[in-house]
């Protein structure tokens, strides 16, 4: 049943602030006392009993996003396919508070924060980029592509700064947010599907992901360049890639999820790599060892613990995992959600695990119910994401 | 590929036997973003007839295709496998396999439904409808922002699927679970920039695109090379970098660009006898360098 749009706070009996209705909802339902306390029904849409966000947005989440250590406090982005980025303040205490939300021409699909936490860069279908400004709230195009652009990452490097553009139009594209024009064009093998940035260290780096299982890894120091075409570890497409480091926190390879529920782990320059370098299995149902058909999922997201270097995966299967790539081990799994879980994220001292339970498209336009409500939960990550057998 | 069909994954996936071979060819790879967006334009221009038909479509192909390599005999097993690991000895930068390996298979080029140019559905062409960019979907809300930190005057946003309701689609429905069983070839077709053995189904675009002075078959900008075999090889027209420059281009419902509006590179690529790889201009040529 569908309440009328409500121009203002909800009427329901909640106690909670009237800010819910900051990002004027379409919904209409308002967030109602549920938000704090999980699902008050008996449905499945939050299993895990974690913390909902309040005014999530009206339709598939495509990104999530936390504010870097230079902010105080936590601030979450979201990116969605209603166009729109929202920003909420997430207290210590669990309690998320819409702030504010700015919009593009077309389904938002990335976005990441300036090392400085005073703006947001965000990625469109609409093939353009944009800044955010955060303390004017005023949002600028940054950015301009052939064609949608799938990702988008701030790059601090010793000598320069700058935000890198993937798109399907086959660029890498590089830009001072002061010129319209790209500092640097890069051609990609084919259209860009996912890519990770660590750039805040002495070797800074890329990996950008493309179809057709093209797979890249770029070196940022001084300038960025290609540093090498590597063979893909997967057989099928590339989803989603995370860059990890390693023990001494420099970058040191990156973790390639696919179509087919399976995620590579691969180390840039292993001593041994065909020991080093592993693929496993994940999201998949009815375990792994069975012979009986299983269902295989895609891999939407995959997230490093910024503390422990474990990581976090979520599937279209409706679940999220913890593995310990060293130990070669899973360290959870949760209940399935009743929606795949689009995207994940950490905080930037890993006590929050951020995921977005949204249809993600992996049945195609049949089970697309623009009704179901999408949701992003918030999680203590801080005890489940130790390493197995931590000394 | 048993295991593809009956595990419910992705279809639109390319795909390679071992890791550090090619992907073999006739599969079409998609994301399922490049899908819903699709979807979403469809939904924006009422068009999802279109979108339904061309998704069945392809999944037809891709099922298609399962059973053609599920039915390869000893010898075209050996003649596949052979031409992987021939492939893998070729330079990058093309990821994808090359082209060759379309025409010995005898796909026929994708079945392009030559309709107006707003019916006629390509994953690429959403560029093309005149009024089918992303812009339409929730356009209307991109005007306003909130003036202020935290004031709730942002209109709401309008869903972008709000009447889309009434798309359920007639044609029999397409699941990922099911394994069809019809025979034949078919390509995994679509508009050949970059993807794997796709006939460009720009193509509809009207013939004088296709008779631009750089068509002479060296399409060659990433993984095109396959597009440019493909479509030489199907339809003997020379539909390579500028018609499938149309799905790409900025100005996405001309077919022609007028001079004023290129770059000097771009002009320069044009008038070239061939395109330099990395430099092939994304709008159409203007209409005064096409030889017709």
């Amino acid at each position: 049943m569908a309440l009328p749009r409500l121009p203002a706070v909800p009427a329901s009996s909640s106690a909670r602030p009237t800010r819910m209705s900051l990002f004027g909802s379409t919904s209409g339902f308002g967030t109602g006392g549920t938000s704090m306390f999980g699902s008050t029904t008996a449905d499945n849409h939050n299993p895990m009993k974690d913390i909902e966000v309040t005014s999530p947005p009206d339709d598939s989440i495509s990104c999530l996003a936390f504010s870097p250590p230079t902010l105080p406090g936590n601030f979450l982005i979201a990116g969605s396919w209603a166009n729109d980025v929202r920003c909420w303040e997430v207290q210590d205490n669990g309690q998320t508070i819409p702030k504010a939300q700015q919009m593009h021409t077309g389904p938002v699909l990335d976005g990441c924060w300036s090392d400085d936490g005073s703006k947001v860069f965000t990625a469109s279908c609409d093939k353009t980029a944009k800044m955010w400004d955060l303390n004017s709230n005023q949002a600028i195009q940054i950015a301009q592509h052939d064609a949608p652009v799938k990702t988008i990452h701030w790059i601090k490097a010793p000598n320069y700064s700058c935000v890198m553009t993937g798109s399907w139009d086959k660029t890498l594209k590089f830009w001072d947010t002061r010129s319209p024009t790209p500092m640097m064009t890069l051609q990609l093998p084919e259209r860009c599907y996912c890519a990770d940035v660590v750039s805040h260290d002495v070797h800074p780096m890329a990996a950008v992901a493309t179809a057709e299982r093209g797979l890249i890894v770029y070196q940022l120091e001084n300038q960025p360049s290609e540093f090498r075409r590597i063979e893909s570890p997967l057989k099928h497409q590339h989803r989603c890639v995370a860059i990890f480091k390693d023990k001494v926190n420099k970058p040191t390879g990156f973790a390639l999820g696919s179509i087919e529920g399976r995620v590579a782990i691969h180390y840039i320059n292993p001593p041994n790599p065909a020991k080093d370098n592993f693929t496993f299995k994940c999201h998949r149902s009815n375990g792994t060892n069975t012979s009986a058909p299983q269902d295989i999922y895609a891999v939407n997201g995959i997230a490093f613990h910024p503390v422990h270097g474990t990581l976090a995966t979520v599937g279209s299967d409706g679940r999220f995992s913890f593995w310990d790539k060293d130990a070669r081990t899973k360290l959870k799994t949760s209940e399935q959600l009743d929606q795949p879980i689009s995207a994940c994220c950490f905080n930037h001292n890993g006590n929050i695990f951020a995921y977005a339970s949204s249809y993600d498209w992996s049945k195609g336009h049949e089970f697309y119910n623009p009704q179901k409500k999408n949701y992003i939960f918030l999680r203590n990550a801080a005890e489940e994401l130790k390493p197995r057998n931590k000394k | 590929m048993a295991t593809w069909e009956s595990s419910g994954q992705w279809v639109f996936s390319c795909y390679s036997p071992e890791t550090g071979q090619p992907n073999v060819p006739g599969f079409g790879e998609f994301s399922a973003e490049e899908v819903c967006l699709e979807y979403y334009n469809c939904i924006a221009n009422s068009n999802t007839e279109n979108y339904i038909n061309s998704v069945n479509q392809l999944v037809q192909e891709w099922r298609n295709r399962l059973q053609e390599l599920k039915a390869l005999n000893a010898s075209g097993k050996e003649s596949l496998l052979s031409q992987l690991k021939n492939a893998v000895t070729q330079p990058l930068p093309s990821l994808g396999f090359g082209g060759q390996q379309a025409s010995s298979f005898g796909f026929p080029s994708f079945p392009v439904s030559s309709s107006s140019g707003a019916a006629s559905f390509s994953f690429k062409t959403n560029r093309s409808f005149p009024s089918g960019n992303t812009a339409a979907v929730g356009s209307s809300a991109a005007a306003s922002n909130p003036p202020t930190f935290g004031v709730t005057s942002s209109p709401s946003v309008p869903n972008p699927v709000g009447f889309g309701n009434s798309s359920a689609p007639s044609a029999a429905s397409f699941s990922f679970k099911t394994s069809g069983t019809t025979g034949g070839c078919g390509t995994c077709g679509l508009s050949g920039f970059g993807s794997s053995a796709a006939a460009n189904s720009s193509s509809t675009a009207p013939l004088p695109v296709s008779a631009t002075p750089s068509a002479t078959g060296t399409c060659q900008s990433g993984a095109s090379s396959v597009s440019a075999a493909q479509t030489a090889g199907a339809s003997g027209q020379n539909v390579t970098s500028a018609p499938s420059a149309v799905p790409n281009g900025i100005a996405s419902d001309k077919l022609y660009t007028p001079r004023s509006e290129l770059t000097a590179e771009e002009l320069e690529q044009f008038e070239a006898k061939r395109f330099t790889l990395g430099k092939i201009p994304l709008k159409p040529p203007p209409i005064d360098l096409l030889y017709l």
